[in-house]
């Protein structure tokens, strides 16, 4: 039987490397535990931004970062089942800076880790990095 | 040498370079300038677009080197951007253009490379890869060598549509690597294909998969060519090629989906339908072609006749294309008229009713299509009302005066009525005739 072009598409092509995270803000006790509301941005040793409501926290807060795999089954999420789940990375920051992006309700957060990166942040870190690696490789075949 | 100690010798090299960065997020855009900075632009040479058509502008008053461009508008903002860019700057030696996506899978990597893009960064992204990646970039084109630059020239004046000195150009050039052959071969035939020399330029693309067979652009161009002129057949050769070697580029699956229902690899639409899943992720336009491939499909599926008419494939389609492109309403016409034509007229009336609550009420697509649902369903009183208004509005094609002038015969409309009507439609289509029997009976 001839090969048909279904037999060469390989679905994983289009499978994204993708985390979730959810939001405690340990300063005005308030939560946002809805993944859908939030877009990590970019990662530095020492700090990462993300898009969140712009409720999350101001200036100065103390938030608890909550940072999974999108796999994740995410109802009924509450701050225990997460600090309970063994492939949640928390990672305790300091709002460092707020943007105004012009969408309404949200705003980028440059948040500095407090205390040293742990090895679980700085292996996201590759993670990522190491799928970049990858994206290249694919844009240089293409040249 | 480490990063750092590259990014201090290009300091010089960046120092006259401009930048413009379209990125809504301003944390990204932040980190963007302040690796621009390390490197050694200028903040004052560094612009921010808040939308597309400020980029552009940025492009054609300050003519920056380096674009960085976040996919956060759905369409081909990409290829707008590189042409707009090459006709600014047609010398590409010193050029770069980045472009950003939330979306990182390997398929999204292919299409930024096919629609002309240099780089992907993906979100998140760690600002020192950004630097990295950039260095690497420009450490070939700092010192370039004669066959770089020979090879950008004529690159050059095939961007300033100059297409016959750069012919002559590469007349004489004489390549010094298997790359620059490749290069150069490839660039002759974007000349022919530019100048609407389409079989020639596919000779020329095809000599280039004669020394590298999975070169990429010369398979996409063949590709493209191949359909362009119908010949399925080497179309999915070059399509074979193309996925063997590279991830699929999404913007492709209504073509290849087109390709399956033109080759009769009619079960190739079930693993189509298959992938809505998995590709959803990828982002609006890539759904958006799956839709707009099932629709297709499934509508030519419905005019096969006998054995070859499978209902229940033909449904999977209509009812996946439904899924994913209830937003478009060109899409969603065409499955409603497919699923008029297979009989399945309570889809049809879902539909309707569904697209029509809003601006598409005045749509004269989808008022003939209402108009033929109420015929099918017996509705003839309806169908003629609406039927009429179309004609009001000026609005003539011969589906309305036929499903009119039955539907009036239907309900014992008055016999002159129905002639003035039978007159008016046969004047602009003698095909009408068939209806004569029908007219003459009353």
């Amino acid at each position: 039987m001839t090969m048909q072009l279904t037999d060469l598409i390989r679905i994983e092509n289009f499978a994204s490397l993708k985390h979730k995270l959810v939001v405690y803000n340990l300063t005005s006790y308030t939560e946002v535990l809805r993944p859908e509301l939030f877009r990590l941005s970019y990662f530095t040793p020492t700090h990462f931004s993300i898009q969140a409501p712009q409720k999350l926290a101001f200036l100065g807060h103390t938030l608890e970062v909550y940072i999974f795999p999108d796999s994740l089954e995410c109802r009924q999420l509450t701050r225990e089942k997460l600090l309970a789940a063994s492939d949640v990375l928390c990672l305790k920051v300091k709002v460092e800076a707020l943007h105004d992006i012009g969408l309404e309700g949200f705003c980028d957060f440059v948040l500095k880790l407090e205390g040293n990166a742990s090895n679980d942040y700085l292996k996201l870190i590759d993670l990522y990095r190491s799928h970049q690696d990858n994206l290249d490789q694919v844009m240089k075949k293409c040249k | 040498m480490t990063l750092d100690e590259r990014t201090l010798v290009s300091k010089n090299y960046f120092a006259s370079f401009k930048a413009a960065i379209f990125e809504p997020n301003s944390a990204v855009k932040m980190a963007i300038r302040s690796v621009l900075t390390e490197l050694g632009i200028n903040s004052r040479d560094v612009y921010s677009a808040n939308n597309f058509s400020e980029l552009q502008s940025i492009i054609r008053e300050h003519a920056p080197q380096i674009v960085f461009m976040s996919d956060a508008l759905e369409g081909n903002y990409f290829a707008q951007m590189v042409n707009c860019h090459r006709q600014v700057i047609p010398n590409r030696l010193q050029t770069l253009l980045i472009g950003f996506s939330s979306y990182n899978s390997m398929s999204t990597a292919s299409a930024m490379a096919e629609d002309g893009m240099d780089l992907m960064m993906a979100k998140p992204f760690t600002p020192v890869q950004l630097k990295e990646k950039m260095v690497n970039w420009y450490a070939a084109r700092m010192e370039p060598s004669l066959e770089l630059v020979q090879l950008e020239g004529a690159g050059e004046l095939i961007n300033k549509g100059q297409l016959l000195e750069a012919a002559q150009a590469l007349a004489s050039f004489s390549a010094s690597s298997a790359e620059g052959k490749e290069r150069s071969c490839f660039l002759n035939g974007e000349i022919l294909r530019l100048q609407g020399f389409n079989q020639e330029a596919k000779v020329s693309y095809e000599r280039i998969l004669s020394i590298n067979p999975i070169h990429f652009f010369s398979l996409v161009h063949c590709f493209d060519l191949s359909f362009e002129q119908k010949d399925y057949a080497a179309a999915l050769s070059y399509a074979r090629r193309l996925l063997k070697n590279y991830p699929i580029n999404p913007k492709r699956i209504e073509a290849f989906i087109r390709l399956a229902v033109v080759t009769h690899a009619y079960e190739d639409l079930l693993f189509y339908c298959t992938m809505v899943d998995a590709i959803k992720t990828s982002g609006e336009g890539v759904l958006r072609g799956l839709a707009a491939g099932l629709a297709v499909g499934a509508k030519h599926l419905s005019t096969l006749e006998g054995e070859m008419r499978d209902l229940k494939l033909i449904r999977q389609c209509l009812l996946q294309a439904v899924k994913i492109g209830q937003d478009y309403q060109k899409i969603m016409h065409s499955v409603a008229s497919t699923y008029l034509d297979i009989g399945d007229l309570m889809q049809v009336e879902e539909l309707v009713s569904k697209m029509m609550l809003g601006e598409l009420k005045h749509d004269y697509g989808w008022r003939e299509l209402q108009m033929s649902l109420l015929y099918r369903q017996g509705e003839y009183a309806k169908a003629l009302m609406v039927g009429l208004n179309l004609l009001k509005d000026r609005h003539y094609p011969e589906e309305v005066f036929r499903i009119s002038i039955k539907s009036a015969v239907r309900i014992d409309r008055n016999p002159d009525f129905i002639k003035e009507l039978y007159q008016d439609g046969v004047r602009r289509y003698p095909t009408l005739e068939s209806l004569l029997p029908l007219v003459r009976s009353l």
